[in-house]
């Protein structure tokens, strides 16, 4: 894919000044530059570049996104890394198998992002620990029917999450 | 929170999935599913 003109001119005249910014944050260099590239390639898919006025602002909101998103990502990780750590020494998931996980627990953290924390956990309860509705609302401490609304609002919730999502991919 | 409405069909699908998996559906569940 070739830059438009603006976005090459923005490249050469904030890279630097960019990826200080991200070092600073991160305090690793290599970090910073991926996600300075990373903050770049989400440029290319903005409309209306070339009527910037505030460049820097523009680019410090996008790289504050991708910098959360980075975030999210290891904490996602770090948690994954920690069940791991509890397993017995002979569950050793191969590389192919972490990608995948790791890319599950990615999309359903975004697809239940912006659902009430119960209705999450009621979720979450159902669909990794196969619990029943019962089960569920004992350990809540709410009523069955409580628990049929969350999953309803849950299940909801993720379809039409789905549907934004597609939408995006298609939009890019 | 998703302020979209769902459509008819993907209501009745969910309401489906909810039912099914509460871990006491009974086959007579199952079998109005089926049908």
């Amino acid at each position: 894919m070739s830059a438009s003109p603006t976005v090459t001119a923005l490249y050469l005249d904030h890279h630097r000044w960019l990826h200080a910014w991200l070092r600073r944050k991160l305090g690793c260099p290599h970090q910073a530059a991926d996600l300075t590239q990373d903050t770049f390639v989400r440029l290319l898919g903005c409309r209306d570049i070339g009527l910037l006025h505030e460049p820097r602002a523009y680019l410090m909101t996008l790289a504050q996104r991708v910098l959360f998103s980075f975030w999210r990502r290891r904490d996602l990780e770090n948690a994954w890394l920690e069940a791991l750590a509890q397993q017995p020494e002979s569950y050793a998931p191969s590389a192919e198998d972490y990608a995948l996980v790791r890319e599950a627990i990615e999309t359903l953290d975004r697809l239940l992002d912006g659902l009430p924390r119960r209705a999450r956990q009621v979720f979450l309860m159902n669909r990794l620990e196969e619990m029943t509705h019962g089960e569920i609302a004992q350990a809540v401490g709410v009523s069955l029917a409580t628990v049929e609304r969350d999953m309803k609002l849950a299940l909801s919730h993720c379809w039409l999450a789905s549907l934004d999502a597609g939408s995006t991919e298609l939009r890019r | 929170m998703n302020a979209r409405q769902l459509d008819p069909i993907a209501e009745a699908a969910i309401d489906w999935l909810v039912r099914l998996d509460s871990g006491n559906a009974s086959v007579a569940d199952r079998a109005a599913f089926a049908r």
